[in-house]
């Protein structure tokens, strides 16, 4: 995901579109690791809060939002494996659709 | 080819009619009288017509290029004109002074639209105003006061990303303009909002707490997961 949204930011460096990632609440010990070489936003769900009950998620996925704060569309990450290149592509341009870049 | 090899025979043809009077045969003096005459006729009328067709395809030609460059400095000339006619004057100066360019607003707040307009020839309520926004279309025409302040209130405005733009017209058809953008959102739509801290050191928001709503008018994605 972080290289994702560097390459967005290197090609359409007017876009704006933000990547953030939000870890689950209790396993706050995995944040070291998952922000190892990453510059992205990880938010850290607590159980006050619980975003993923509050948003209905499931495990691995990416809520889209547009700019008007308003639910745009989820792409999961289980079901589309971002190591194949298809899958990759999607998301980006699902990104590119919302920002109406494509 | 024939005429020109006849006329080249026109003396020697002269000389037998001379010839012939001699004999004084009358009818056959007068059929090569005839003869002599309308060789005579289609000699110069031929030439002539060439020389005159010639001449006035020369003409022509120099006319059509005459003409041209003539119907297209005049053109230029006219465009010119217009041009210098249509930019007599600078523009009114035009500067919107709210809403926020880069602002995300509530569809139900109230709106305060705001300029600053002048023009260098004519009272600032001379100037024929416009504001526009792509999403609604025109929103006023009120002319500003006499120092140049236009204004108008919306108790709301439709959801969306708006272009905004004030047109300012004076009465020699000079156009200022100013445009801005920004955001206005319908809270009824939006996602439920939260606040969580940003735990990522490398990150540039590392210790802020963020919110859905600090990404109104932007696009985001949200990725859930967790690491053990």
């Amino acid at each position: 995901m972080d290289d994702l949204q560097k390459e967005i930011v290197e090609e359409y460096p007017d876009s704006e579109i933000q990547i953030i990632g939000i870890n689950g609440a209790g396993h706050e010990s995995g944040v070291e690791t998952a922000a190892d070489g990453r510059d992205l936003p990880l938010l850290q769900d607590r159980e006050g809060v619980d975003v993923s009950s509050l948003w209905d998620v499931t495990y691995r996925d990416v809520i889209i939002l547009d700019e008007q704060n308003e639910y745009y569309t989820t792409y999961n990450l289980t079901s589309n494996d971002l190591s194949e290149a298809e899958k990759y592509a999607a998301l980006k341009a699902t990104l590119l659709a919302a920002a109406g870049l494509n | 080819m024939l005429f020109s090899g006849l006329c080249l025979q026109g003396p020697l043809l002269a000389f037998t009619l001379r010839g012939m009077r001699a004999f004084e045969n009358r009818y056959l003096a007068l059929l090569w009288g005839f003869l002599l005459a309308f060789l005579a006729y289609s000699c110069t009328g031929g030439e002539g017509t060439q020389e005159n067709d010639s001449q006035e395809r020369q003409q022509e030609e120099n006319n059509n290029q005459g003409g041209d460059d003539g119907v297209d400095d005049g053109n230029d000339g006219e465009a010119d004109g217009d041009d210098d006619d249509e930019a007599a004057g600078p523009n009114p100066v035009v500067s919107i002074e709210s809403p926020e360019d880069g602002g995300v607003y509530s569809k139900n707040q109230t709106f305060v639209f705001q300029a600053q307009v002048a023009d260098a020839e004519d009272s600032p309520q001379a100037l024929t105003l416009e504001w526009r926004s792509n999403v609604f279309g025109v929103l006023n025409n009120q002319s500003s006061n006499s120092q140049g302040v236009a204004y108008f209130v919306l108790s709301s405005l439709m959801a969306g990303n708006h272009t905004l733009t004030l047109s300012a017209t004076d009465s020699d058809g000079n156009v200022g303009t100013d445009s801005i953008a920004f955001a206005v959102y319908d809270p009824n739509n939006l996602v439920a909002d939260f606040s969580l801290e940003d735990v990522n050191p490398t990150s540039a928001t590392y210790e802020e707490f963020v919110s859905p709503r600090d990404y109104l008018g932007r696009i985001s994605a949200w990725y859930f997961g967790h690491s053990t």
